[in-house]
């Protein structure tokens, strides 16, 4: 093989492992108050905010539903997506699962070991149980609260009208 | 006539409202600390069915929702298993109950229930709840999920509803151990301090029937 050549392929596969590992450094690990001021900031869209895990096989199925609603509706909707894995599992766990299934998406990894102390303030109608979907206005105010799976169909009819 | 359309309206936006706080796709109601509940009837893995009267003995019981797919579930298996060990023998014995429809996770089937049961040496019962109507009767919505009780004459009584502690990942770094307070509270009939806590749990699939 040419040195042109080798060098050519070890930048290739190079460019390719960075591009991998640049989709999946997004991820960032907040503790509660930290993920609850992010959600109350106000902004220009209205915030979806889904809590899921890579263990929990109703969330992982219902993802895709989101990720294609949020590119439906992406200058409206901020898709946030809560993992609930624990932190230490972060590189065995969330990053292989984003990386597979190519999610370029932001996620957040809430790091407080007592979901006691927090799962009210998301909503006392939460029993805890996942997947779990929260509404977010504009104006960072809690407006609903789903513990439930979406089909995409679903988040159209539920979802669209607090766009408006 | 006027009145009854201004009532009418007041109704539909009360309803709009009620609807609109209540987003549940199934209602589950969680019973209550201070709730009396219904006894199980449940089949047991080793193809005996138990209720609440084969325990004579028993103060009350320790009900784990539970089942062997869950992470969380499975991340708890020692930890329940050290609750019967340690509260049995005082008179609160672990139920434990499977409520998944083994259609939706072959995991959870009676089956591998007892396959499960058997290489972890559960000391207490495994039944499993065909259809969920027994979780469903509590409320149960996830994966541990702890209903403590006691017993009296007129059935079994909430006394604590939640998480067995505050640390799914690392029992060693459990602070409050949710559960063994409320039980000892009530060996030393003592009130249970925090009757209610929330935790992070896998859905419970129930049948879709």
């Amino acid at each position: 093989m040419s040195k042109k050549l080798f060098l050519l392929l070890v930048s290739v596969l190079l460019s390719i492992y960075f591009a991998f590992n640049l989709k999946a450094q997004d991820v960032k690990i907040l503790k509660f108050d930290g993920l609850k001021s992010s959600l109350e900031t106000s902004g220009s869209r209205l915030k979806v905010v889904n809590f899921w895990a890579t263990w929990c096989r109703p969330c992982v199925e219902e993802m895709p539903s989101f990720l294609k609603f949020q590119e439906i509706y992406k200058d409206k909707i901020d898709l946030i997506l809560v993992a609930l894995d624990y932190p230490s599992t972060i590189d065995k766990k969330v990053l292989p699962f984003l990386k597979s299934k190519g999610i370029s998406q932001k996620v957040i990894v809430l790091d407080e070991p007592d979901p006691n102390e927090w799962i009210d303030k998301i909503s006392p109608n939460w029993s805890g149980a996942i997947p779990a979907t929260l509404i977010v206005d504009k104006s960072g105010r809690f407006i609903q609260f789903y513990e439930k799976s979406f089909t995409q169909e679903e988040l159209e009819k539920t979802i669209t009208p607090f766009l408006k | 006539m006027k009145h009854i359309i201004v009532l009418t309206l007041f109704f539909l936006a009360a309803v709009q409202l009620s609807a609109q706080n209540t987003a549940k796709s199934d209602t589950l109601i969680e019973a209550q600390p201070g709730e009396l509940i219904e006894g199980f009837y449940l089949l047991n893995i080793d193809g005996m069915y138990f209720a609440p009267q084969d325990f004579p003995d028993a103060k009350g019981f320790i009900i784990v929702f539970t089942c062997n797919h869950c992470p969380y579930s499975q991340a708890y298996e020692s930890r329940i298993i050290e609750l019967d060990k340690k509260y049995s023998p005082k008179g609160f014995p672990v139920i434990a109950i499977n409520p998944n429809d083994p259609k939706l996770v072959p995991d959870d089937s009676y089956e591998k229930m007892k396959e499960r049961a058997d290489e972890n040496g559960y000391p207490f019962p495994y039944l499993l709840d065909t259809e969920g109507k027994y979780a469903k009767s509590l409320g149960a919505a996830k994966t541990p999920h702890v209903f403590v009780t006691t017993v009296n004459e007129r059935g079994l009584k909430v006394e604590y509803v939640g998480a067995i502690d505050d640390n799914s990942e690392n029992a060693l770094a459990a602070k409050k151990k949710y559960v063994e307070s409320a039980v000892d509270a009530l060996i030393a009939n003592k009130p249970v301090i925090l009757p209610k806590t929330k935790a992070i749990g896998c859905s419970i699939k129930y049948s879709k029937k």
